[in-house]
């Protein structure tokens, strides 16, 4: 799985959680740079990518990761 | 020996010059310090209050490296034993009494719990939870278990941050308690200076607003409504001032040692939603409370297993919501009881607040639809300024259950203020019997201008001392003089204690 496919269907699951077709994800985006992306929906996120990319996020990396491109690495060192 | 007493001043020079002086034996240093702080403040004898340090000081300290070398279900069930044992030494000597009277209070029953009054043990809900999220973190693998005992005593007990918090995370404090520090005078001139303006927010602005609340409160049924409203709104400059003030201390004084500890508040006032304001007031509490128990309660199987039972049932979104709103509950009821579990601080601190965001989460694409309906220009200062109010009316709610001391209290109060809604006058003429001189508003006026000002840097992403290290030298000096000369000639000395010092 390269980075370009795992940003695919990052954008997929934020944007049908968040109902906004226009969330573009980069590494450096974070939490404050998407409308609706509060501790509201953060589970709500980290559960919609578990289930769209078939595994189990580990609660320490829920909970430290800073940014989207901190969340792509652990999705790629996990699909490993 | 409180923040505000000379022998403070003593024990922190004392501290500072063995620090710098002893240098090889640092971290040892200040955890005698810490132990010899912590037992001179607490009211409760020298021998019990060795015990509770070592009781869990040694919980957490086995605890987090056996958590380390297990597998499996041990390693649930060792996480588990700790973390219960702190919990339960937290609720025995915090909240048991507090909690067993409310149930009592609400069944009518007339079991009599005062056995399980205890003198207070100050600090423990800080420290507490700090040693929880420690061994959380071990358990997790974002830390590695201290195999040094000091540092993980040190890491507990650390004397600025004991008794008011902040909440503080072992990955933040290890490094900064481990590496020795050289003596840096910019340091101490930093740390000096934050104090200051700790001591001036309390013992100037706070203290001077403590006297309208306490006036009013004290004999509400002189005032109306406005009076009430006005007296709540000084109760929220208090209340801010207070607790950021001794915040400002804490960090002062730990700056003097080169370690800087995370700050609590981000410019509260200027949030424009109940939502934002609690991510902007008692931070370390806020994201501890959520890293450490709602996050995981939320995505955990069975609360998820409810989420996918009500998105089959009710749609999509109820699906996403039902989670999130089962871990806020359990996450304010625990709020609430970590405020002292009293029925009265049950609503203000967890009941209200809770209710608030979740009515403000549900009527969303309500007011989404006034907005666009009406054309409302959601970018001008003008909206954001009222969006700010209406934050602080809302949170007002809150403190004024607090002020009323009492939930009957409280009923009583609101009848009261709604039968006398523009009574004007009696506010007015009631504000000289309160006791403040034109001198004191003076002072309380430039108090709020300072406030604000500050504030503003904070929310700009600036903070006031950064914008002071700009400005000419000589403005500088005669700066910090003036805010010293107003706290030794101003400063309300001895008034009160620091409120937070309660929980």
């Amino acid at each position: 799985m390269t980075r370009e496919e795992v940003y695919e269907r990052l954008n997929k699951v934020f944007r049908e959680i968040l109902d906004d077709d226009t969330i573009e994800l980069f590494d450096e985006t974070v939490a404050d740079d998407v409308d609706g992306w509060d501790s509201f929906e953060h589970i709500n996120l980290v559960v919609g990518v578990e289930e769209e990319f078939g595994f189990k996020i580990p609660m320490g990396k829920v909970v430290t990761m800073k940014n989207v491109g901190e969340m792509v690495d652990i999705i790629l060192e996990m699909g490993k | 020996m409180s923040l505000t007493s000379f022998s403070f001043f003593v024990f922190l020079l004392i501290t500072i010059i063995s620090f710098y002086v002893i240098s090889p034996a640092q971290k040892y240093i200040l955890l005698i310090a810490s132990l010899y702080f912590y037992i001179n403040v607490s009211p409760i004898s020298k021998m019990k209050m060795g015990l509770i340090i070592f009781f869990v000081g040694m919980v957490t300290y086995v605890g987090a490296i056996l958590i380390e070398k297990a597998n499996g279900v041990w390693k649930n069930l060792i996480l588990s034993g700790s973390v219960l044992s702190l919990v339960l030494v937290l609720f025995i000597f915090k909240y048991a009494y507090n909690v067993f009277f409310m149930f009592a209070e609400v069944f009518h029953s007339p079991a009599n719990f005062s056995w399980l009054k205890f003198l207070t043990v100050i600090g423990i809900s800080y420290y507490a939870l700090s040693a929880i999220g420690y061994m959380v973190d071990v358990f997790w693998g974002n830390e590695k278990a201290d195999r040094n005992i000091a540092e993980v005593f040190l890491f507990i007990f650390y004397f600025p941050q004991l008794i008011s918090g902040p909440l503080t995370r072992f990955g933040m404090m290890r490094p900064q308690i481990t590496e020795r520090r050289k003596f840096d005078l910019n340091n101490i001139f930093l740390g000096m200076r934050r104090m200051a303006w700790g001591y001036f927010k309390k013992l100037v602005i706070s203290e001077r607003f403590a006297v309208v609340v306490t006036a009013i409160y004290g004999n509400y049924s002189e005032y109306s409504f406005v009076g009430i409203i006005g007296a709540t709104l000084c109760y929220a400059v208090q209340l801010y001032t207070d607790f950021s003030g001794c915040m400002d201390i804490i960090m002062g004084a730990s700056l003097m040692f080169g370690i800087k500890l995370p700050e609590n508040f981000n410019a509260p006032f200027f949030s424009e939603t109940i939502q934002e304001f609690w991510q902007r007031w008692h931070i370390t509490l806020g994201t501890w409370f959520k890293d450490y128990l709602m996050f995981p309660l939320q995505k955990s199987k069975k609360i998820q297993l409810i989420g996918k039972w009500a998105k089959k049932k009710f749609g999509k979104k109820v699906g996403r919501k039902v989670p999130f709103y089962i871990s806020m509950l359990v996450l304010w009821f625990l709020i609430g009881l970590w405020h002292g579990g009293t029925g009265y601080y049950f609503i203000a601190s967890a009941g209200i607040p809770c209710v608030l965001l979740i009515l403000s989460d549900l009527c969303q694409p309500f007011f989404h639809l006034i907005v666009s309906k009406f054309h409302m220009n959601t970018k001008c200062i003008s909206w954001r300024w009222f969006r700010r109010i209406r934050t602080l009316l809302l949170i007002c709610i809150c403190w004024m259950v607090v002020c009323s001391n009492g939930t009957r209290r409280f009923a009583v109060l609101l009848k009261h203020a709604f039968s006398n809604l523009w009574n004007y006058t009696s506010f007015n003429s009631a504000l000289g019997v309160i006791g403040l001189t034109s001198l004191d508003l003076l002072l309380m006026v430039i108090g709020i201008c300072m406030l604000y000002l500050s504030d503003l840097c904070t929310y700009k992403g600036s903070s006031i001392f950064e914008v002071m290290d700009k400005q000419n030298y000589l403005f500088k000096i005669i700066l910090i003089y003036t805010e010293v000369i107003m706290i030794l000639m101003y400063g309300m000395v001895g008034s009160s204690p620091f409120i937070y010092f309660q929980f």
